[in-house]
């Protein structure tokens, strides 16, 4: 059959070969196993470059700092009531529907990166300023309602912050641009709005220091933190209490339409010459 | 450089089996809008869909009404609840209409593995209607009562004070949904209305509005 060929698409990420895999670039029996790290390979698959022993390192450090899997946090109860049924994959499947571009979750520090990125074009090198740092985040509560990455629910400040400082300040990173604007916009919020950064924007701070761009750090911060839904997803399938495969039914109350007969039936029955609903409706 | 799959001869196309869209779109062999949209209501072209022939009237009545009886999920159940919890967390809406259909989808699959005896007695390959699918209470069995009155013509299970959810397995084998995948899709399809429109009832984000603690969790390492 004469037709026109396709357009060959152009693929930085793997080729299947002969006894081997290639990945980004690098052949996976002779240059990646036995030197690559799982984060390496999460920021390879976002990124599509290799990064440094040091800068794996971090992406180390946020994702064990960034670790809750208490089952009743949202996200993941989603997790836990999907896989009632038994299996752990749908069960991650949804939750990961879930949190694309959603208010919660690791998603939103790419949101808060930008915010930071917006902060340092606006004040350039005078991180420490302050009336330019209250101008710049001004402007973005101006624009945006709110400063993606600061507000703690249910608590006087996020614990996760002070670990992952500790971990920047042990690596020596505490002084690099992203974490000195964090810090000092973190300062100006508190004074002026009483409010305390989250893990979001601290994780984001890191990776924008690590040349991240805001969308590879959402979708980094994401993989980083499937560990949360797995270990959930995992105990929820093998317990798969019929609790959660369906709430007793006094656990819901109905504050929707009241009851009301279709005009269909209502017909139906004024044709009959009865005004109760008609057998099998 | 090349590898195996550059090395292996491939077929140059994909190959459907239900659609044509080459001029005006047929479902296997009907054209969907010189004559199946006017003659033709949703389900029965559905039903066409999954089983690859236009349904006898009886068919389609009994698919509708399953269908019909299938939309009154509750939000007690994980699928409805698990959308629901995608609205809290602020989901898009094509990331809560996922998350229900994949409740739903594994909801259906649940179900139907757990009622394999039921189709085995349906198909004629067992003897005796399945003891632990017979209803448990007045209210399923008026409610069992309501679906066979609607029917209006035998059904087989019926008679056999089935629960309400064998009951319906049973109207979807009537409608000629015989394998496992058909009677999944069929549920799925008939409750994921309901299910997105109860998720997406609250205002997104309400998280204080959610009851954390149902069921309660307690930490045992």
């Amino acid at each position: 059959m004469n037709r026109p060929s396709l357009p060959a698409l152009s693929t930085r990420v793997g080729q299947a070969r002969h006894g081997d895999n290639h990945f980004f670039g690098f052949s996976v029996a002779t240059e990646l196993a036995g030197c690559e790290t799982v984060t390496g390979l999460i920021a390879m698959s976002v990124t599509g470059r290799r990064l440094s022993p040091e800068e794996r390192a971090v992406l180390d450090d946020i994702a064990v700092v960034m670790t809750v899997a208490d089952p009743r946090i949202w996200p993941l109860k989603l997790t836990r009531v999907l896989s009632a049924y038994g299996s752990a994959l749908p069960a991650m499947a949804a939750a990961n529907l879930c949190i694309e571009r959603a208010h919660i979750g690791h998603f939103t520090t790419g949101v808060a990166a930008e915010r930071l990125v917006d902060v340092a074009n606006a004040v350039g090198d005078a991180v420490t300023d302050e009336e330019r740092l209250s101008e710049a985040v001004g402007s973005i509560l101006a624009r945006h309602g709110r400063f993606m990455g600061f507000g703690v629910p249910f608590r006087a400040a996020d614990e996760r912050v002070a670990t992952l400082g500790r971990c920047i300040t042990a690596r020596n990173r505490e002084r690099h641009r992203y974490w000195r604007l964090f810090d000092a916009v973190s300062a100006v919020m508190l004074a002026s709005r009483g409010l305390r950064p989250n893990v979001g924007l601290a994780v984001a701070a890191a990776c924008l220091d690590l040349g991240l761009t805001p969308r590879e750090i959402s979708l980094i911060a994401v993989a980083l933190g499937q560990t949360d839904y797995l270990a959930n997803a995992v105990e929820g399938a093998l317990q798969a209490p019929g609790v959660l495969r369906e709430l007793p039914a006094d656990r819901v109350r109905y504050v929707g339409q009241p009851a009301r007969v279709s005009e269909r039936s209502s017909q139906e029955n004024a044709g009959r010459g009865s005004s109760a609903p008609a057998p099998g409706r | 450089m090349t590898g195996p799959i550059e090395e292996t001869e491939w077929p140059e196309e994909l190959t459907a089996h239900v659609v044509d869209s080459s001029g005006e779109p047929r479902v296997h062999g009907y054209a969907v809008e010189s004559d199946l949209a006017s003659h033709y209501t949703h389900a029965e072209v559905a039903l066409l869909a999954m089983t690859g022939e236009l349904p006898a009237p009886e068919a389609a009545r009994a698919f509708e009404l399953a269908a019909v009886f299938l939309a009154g999920a509750s939000l007690a159940e994980a699928p409805l609840h698990a959308a629901r919890l995608s609205r809290v967390c602020g989901a898009p809406s094509s990331g809560t209409i996922g998350v229900a259909a994949v409740g739903l989808a594994e909801q259906a699959r649940h179900v139907v593995a757990s009622h394999r005896d039921l189709l085995s007695w349906l198909a004629g390959e067992s003897s005796g209607f399945p003891e632990r699918h017979r209803s448990q209470s007045d209210v399923e069995r008026e409610s069992v009562g309501r679906l066979a009155a609607a029917l209006r013509f035998p059904v087989p299970g019926l008679q056999e004070s089935p629960s309400r959810t064998a009951a319906l397995l049973c109207v979807l084998w009537a409608a000629g949904l015989r394998s496992a995948e058909q009677l999944e899709l069929a549920w799925t399809l008939a409750r994921l209305p309901v299910a997105v429109a109860e998720a997406r009832a609250v205002p997104p984000a309400a998280l204080r509005q959610y009851p954390m603690n149902t069921p309660p969790f307690v930490y045992e390492p």
